[in-house]
């Protein structure tokens, strides 16, 4: 198999390349592939950092009691009770998506060992979220299958799944005829797909960005539905799996806005830079595509009725909000009106383990405990007259 | 109680009274002093603000910060303190 690292230079693939190469020159993407697994010198301390932040936020769904959920459940009104399945199924595909996808899709054109670390973590943890969401659903309908089956009759949620996997597998097809085929035309199933490595670097781009708004917009907006119920006391068990996944998706949506930032900023391929230059149009589109999309999705989840708490507009200037805070994150100007947050209670739920709380207050929910600093500064200063 | 003097963020320059107890990013919120910001949880550096005089208690954080920069989602003042956007 022939691949083409970002100097143009020509060069057999392997999943262990023999080329030593200085793992601090590389760009996030697109040069030699990572061959030793080192984190002793790192090119972006950050990816590290995130990865053992998740580790240290573990959790297991089988922790959290959802039984109180099931009479919740049952005494819903029918279309509280397709808001809540709809959000959820909702959740369910995203998750599907996120617990696959970065590794298919960045895996084999990564070039840092920090940032593949980050991404295995990053993918693994969906995949908890997607085994929490069968705990959930076991948990409040006798029959779980139907609810899951749902998700693919559901013309609605597959429009969201069609959305949300096509700047994925375009990146994916053109990685694999890239790294099988080099760069040039090849005709893969009767149809001609031009592979060239500046393209594909875009399609990396837009699909970062695909994926950031996939986590950054959609899935808050899923979030707020969650909690709205958890407000007026019922779903509670879901809420609190829901806040662990936040706590996660939080993480997970950092990781995509650091490497957008730094590509745009420069400090990575100088390819990155001038593609977000070129891409700057094409970027602001895909916001305003997906936020549409969210605010039909919020008038098919409010169809039977709205619920106390939260209706399809408060939900879509939730939605105006939040947008308005990821593009500015990202550096970008903003293309709804400045508002402020129309649901101010989120935050309670998403704030995890901040500053307000004394901390005999709360529950730890952080794996690591007792970390100690093992230092000795100036301000140690009771040490300083110590003699032996 | 803290005083918070906020030095030119966004073109507001003015004083907040605080007990201390919720985090600066929340603290100028609450006075309609809306400054960016992400993940609300110290990773991200978004609400990054220069601490231009007094102290802070600040979370671990992931973002690496310079002398004098703060993350207002993971910092609450201990003194009285100025802040001001970073460069």
């Amino acid at each position: 198999m022939a691949s083409v690292n970002y100097r143009g230079i020509y060069m057999s693939f392997s999943i262990f390349s023999k080329k030593i190469s200085n793992t601090l020159t590389q760009p996030m993407f697109f040069g030699d592939t990572v061959n030793v697994a080192r984190f002793d010198k790192q090119k972006f301390e950050i990816f590290e950092k995130l990865t053992e932040k998740q580790l240290s936020f573990f959790w297991r769904p089988e922790e959290i009691d959802v039984s109180k959920d099931k009479m919740d459940f049952a005494k819903l009104l029918p279309n509280e009770k397709h808001i809540f399945l709809s959000n959820l199924q909702y959740q369910i595909l995203l998750d599907s998506v996120q617990g696959r996808s970065p590794n298919i899709a960045l895996l084999p054109i990564v070039s840092l060992p920090e940032l593949e670390n980050w991404i295995e973590t990053w993918s693994f943890s969906e995949t908890i979220h997607s085994r929490s969401y069968t705990h959930i659903i076991r948990a409040i309908v006798n029959e779980p299958g139907a609810v899951f089956d749902d998700i693919m009759k559901t013309e609605e949620i597959l429009e969201r799944a069609e959305s949300v996997s096509k700047h994925y597998d375009d990146l994916i097809l053109h990685t694999q005829a890239f790294l099988v085929h080099g760069e040039g035309k090849h005709k893969i199933d009767n149809e001609i797909i031009e592979v060239n490595l500046y393209n594909l670097k875009k399609k990396l781009y837009m699909t970062l960005f695909s994926v950031n708004i996939l986590e950054a917009i959609r899935f808050y907006v899923s979030f707020a539905c969650s909690f709205a119920f958890a407000e007026r006391k019922v779903m509670e068990g879901n809420a609190k799996i829901i806040k662990l996944i936040a706590r996660d998706e939080a993480l997970h949506l950092t990781s995509t806005q650091h490497m957008l930032n730094l590509m745009r900023d420069g400090k990575d391929d100088p390819d990155m830079a001038k593609i977000a230059i070129e891409c700057e149009d094409e970027v602001i589109d895909m916001f305003k595509d997906a936020t549409q999309q969210e605010k039909d999705w919020a008038d098919y989840l409010f169809s039977d009725g709205s619920m106390i708490g939260l209706n399809a507009d408060i939900l879509k200037q939730y939605l105006e909000y939040i947008t308005n805070v990821r593009m500015k994150a990202l550096n970008l100007k903003p293309f709804f009106d400045e508002c402020s947050n129309p649901l101010p209670w989120i935050n309670h739920w998403l704030d995890s383990d901040n500053v307000q709380v004394a901390p005999q207050e709360t529950e730890i929910t952080s794996y690591l405990v007792s970390a100690i600093d093992n230092s000795l500064e100036e301000s140690d200063s009771d040490f300083g007259d110590f003699r032996l | 109680m803290f005083k918070i003097d906020v030095d030119n963020i966004y073109g507001k320059t003015e004083s907040l009274y605080v007990y201390g107890e919720q985090s600066i990013l929340t603290e100028l919120e609450d006075h309609n002093l809306f400054i960016n910001y992400s993940c609300r949880q110290g990773h991200c550096g978004t609400c990054i603000l220069k601490l231009l005089s007094g102290e802070v208690r600040h979370q671990e954080t992931l973002v690496p910060l310079s002398k004098g920069e703060i993350l207002a989602c993971s910092s609450v003042p201990i003194t009285d303190i100025t802040i001001t956007l970073r460069d």
